[in-house]
Parts: structure tokens; sequence; C-alpha cells
């Protein structure tokens, strides 16, 4: 029994913890746009919360959720995957259209954190914009792939060769964020009917597809002054993009395709594979 | 914004923002008239204490183009082709301003005073179609623009025609 008694308790030798050393909090102060509109009589105002970085995960959606947990819980903001992939959480941080889930936070914490919801946005309370409007440009473009003739679910493949799915590569890693559209000036003066960087990048991403049968009809679509000819080439899409794409370019390449001088992408229809597979790759 | 629920300076009720789709218009030209505020509904109050009406004086005033008669987007046939005719026309003016300053013969001078009215004519539009909205008043200042661009245009010809040439009056500027 002794014995036994000793390998037992020598399980939890290693397990004694180690007094950690007191660290100085690190204080870092988030002034944050809040509104609640059902609160009558309130307009916009900041708040400012001071958060210990010692205690708190690297990104300013770590900063957020850890004052929505301890000091105000009314603070309400979108955040769903915390890894830049589902678009939930983008804002304006110190001047800039990101990601809060991906934007570090600065660690000097002698500055100050400004935080404001997405610019020129009708805003649903604190950092809750309104972007039905923007998805329902979205949903005008006709996202999906549309073929002349009918598709039998299930029955048809529709193949791509190598070269083509790369010409996908830079436009469907979309998220739909909209902090390039939040960010473009022409969509701030002409939201209503200017497209936006992010829908256009999308439609783009629709006309090069081999896949697609549509493309002429999808660029005549634009045929007027505002859909696709408010852009002025400003830039701040590409500058702002949290993944990286180039919204920009692909607004020039549309409107390279409707200036009739350059010609319509190549379709690949095929519905089998092609002869020499898979030496073809 | 979607058509019902768009009060005056774009608030909606919280009821209403958690149906976002059940007002949005699917055809491709229609999406503008989503911006029509059909009937402006508000939600029922829940209590008395908490109201979900903003009132008059704190409704945000709508800096964009949000319109209550706005149409479906006009189709221009040939946006395409003009915008174009836009970049070529800017391309040739790389080659004519120093080309008709050294060359200073009257052809190239009535070419530059056409292609600098017609340039900023069309500049000028794009930026008036950017900042100012609503149903009449682009047309008003539109319609100054291009009576200022008529104006100038002649202006340059008669200079061209009775005076030194536009080659030669802006090689004039620099012995000033």
């Amino acid at each position: 029994p002794s014995i036994f008694n000793i390998l037992n308790q020598s399980r939890f030798v290693g397990t004694t913890p180690v007094s950690q050393p007191k660290t100085d909090s690190r204080l870092k102060k988030f002034s944050i746009y809040r509104w609640n509109p059902t609160v009558t009589g309130q307009k916009p105002h900041m708040i400012e919360y001071q958060v210990d970085l010692n205690d708190c995960g690297m990104m300013v959606l770590d900063a957020l959720i850890k004052i929505k947990n301890e000091q105000d819980s009314t603070l309400a903001f979108r955040r769903s995957c915390r890894e830049g992939i589902c678009g939930s959480c983008s804002m304006n941080i110190n001047g800039t259209n990101t990601l809060a889930c991906t934007c570090p936070i600065d660690q000097n914490a002698s500055k100050k954190t400004k935080i404001y919801p997405l610019p020129h946005m009708y805003i649903i309370k604190d950092l809750v914009p309104d972007l039905t409007h923007f998805f329902a440009q979205y949903k005008s473009i006709e996202p999906y792939l549309k073929r002349k003739s009918e598709i039998k679910v299930g029955e048809q493949q529709f193949y791509q060769s190598v070269q083509d799915r790369a010409k996908l590569d830079g436009l469907y890693e979309c998220i739909l964020c909209a902090c390039c559209s939040t960010a473009c000036p022409s969509y701030w003066w002409n939201m209503d009917k200017y497209l936006g960087p992010a829908v256009l990048l999308q439609s783009y991403r629709w006309i090069i597809d081999s896949r697609d049968e549509y493309a002429t009809e999808r660029i005549d679509k634009f045929m007027d002054t505002f859909s696709v000819y408010r852009c002025h080439t400003i830039m701040n899409c590409t500058v702002v993009c949290p993944k990286g794409l180039n919204p920009a370019l692909a607004i020039a390449e549309i409107k390279k395709l409707m200036s009739g001088m350059w010609k319509m992408p190549e379709k690949n229809l095929s519905l089998a594979p092609a002869k020499n597979y898979p030496e073809s790759i | 914004m979607t058509s019902a629920n768009l009060f005056r300076g774009g608030y909606r009720s919280l009821n209403t923002i958690i149906r976002p789709y059940s007002s949005i218009q699917s055809s491709f030209n229609g999406r503008a008239a989503t911006f029509a505020p059909k009937n402006i509904i508000f939600s029922a109050q829940p209590n008395q204490f908490i109201q979900t009406r903003v009132p008059m004086n704190q409704i945000l005033r709508s800096v964009t183009s949000v319109h209550p008669h706005r149409s479906p987007l006009a189709r221009d046939e040939h946006a395409g082709q003009h915008w174009t005719i836009e970049r070529y026309v800017a391309m040739g003016l790389l080659a004519l301003i120093p080309g008709s300053i050294l060359l200073e013969t009257a052809v190239t001078d009535y070419l530059l005073a056409a292609a600098l009215v017609v340039h900023a004519n069309w500049g000028c539009h794009s930026i008036i179609i950017d900042y100012v909205h609503g149903k009449t008043l682009p047309k008003v200042v539109l319609g100054l623009m291009y009576t200022a661009s008529i104006v100038a245009f002649i202006g340059l010809c008669y200079f061209n025609y009775t005076d030194v040439g536009l080659s030669k009056a802006i090689k004039k500027i620099w012995s000033l």
C-alpha cells in the first residue's frame, strides 16, 4: 500500500503551479462610437474604455469582446468566425476599414484606438451598419452560374481547366465584408445607383467564369452612367481590402469589356473532360 | 435600404430590420426603386418606456441621393463607347498640347480649342453627376455648364480668328 501511495502521489509532482511574477497592467484606451436609436434624444457619441493589454488577446475584436464581457454589455457589434473569413466584424479602426478580428491592437499603450462603424452607412446600433442595400445590390448582379441550355442538376459536370480556374483567383475569395465599398467616396455619394467595388468584383468573377454563358448580358446590364462609371479609380477599395483583393483592377477589366475594344472572355462549355485528360493539366 | 420603412432620414425601426429581404426587388433595373418609400411603418410600441420613433429634429438629413421618386436606371446604349472616346481625347490632348505649342499653326490652334473644351465639358459632366443629386438640379447645373462650354468654344475660336492664336497666347504667358 505505501509504495502504491508513493506511485500515486508522484503523479502530482510536476503539477504544482509556479507562481508568476506580478506584471503591471498596460492600459490602453479604446474610443468607441456609440448610438442607441431606441433612446429618445440620444445623439451618436464616443465612449472611452480602458483595457489591460496584458489580459487581452491580440486583435481589436478580442478587446471589443472583453469590453462587452467585463465593462459594458450594451456595446453592439457583429462578429462570428474571429478568423477573417466571415466578414461580419468589418468596421473603421483608426480611420481604416478592416476586420476587427484580423486587426492587431497597436501595443503602444499611450495611443488611443478609435473605433467607428463603416463610413457613410445608416447605423442600426453602435458599430452595426445596415447592409441591406449592399446585399440587395449583390443580389441584383445575379451572382450564380447561368447557362443558356437547361441545367440538369446532378447529371452533368461543367468542366473547367486549371488555367480557367486560375482566372478566378483573387475574385472568389471576397467575403462581402463591405470594407471596400464603404471606403469608396463614389459609393458614399452615389450608393443608391453605383454598385460599388465589392459587387463589381463579384460581377467580374461571374463574367470571366469559363462555365458561365451570360457574360455579354452581364456586361450589357451595366450600360448606364452609374452602375460602373462612377468609379474614378480612387483605389481606396484595394488599399483597405482585408483579404488583399484588388477590386479596382476588376472594375478596370469590366470597363475594358464595356468599351467593346477588348475581346469578351473565352468560355469553355464542355460537359466532358478534355480528350487528353489528365495530360491536359 | 428597403423601400418600406425608409423614414426620411433613413432610420428604420428595429422590428423591420430583422426581416431585411422582405421588400427587395430582384429585378436588376428595379434595384434603385428600393429607395422609393411606400408606407412608412412604425413598429408597435413595446411599452411606454421605450420609444422606437425618432423625433423629427433628430432625423439625419439624407446625404446620398435617396430620392422618393427615383425611377429605374436610365439605360445609356453608348456609355461604353463614350467612355472610350473620352480616353482617346485625353490621350490626344497629351500629344496636342506640346504639339500645338511647338507648331503654332492655325489648324492645331482650332483643334486644341475644340479638344480642350470637349475634354473639360465631359470632365465637368462627370463631376456634376457625382455631386449634384436630385431630379431637376443636375439638369440645371448641366445646362449651365454646357452653356459655359459653348461660350468658351466660341470665345476661343474668335480669339484664334481675330487675335494671335491660342498657342502663341499661351507662350505669351511666359513673357509676362
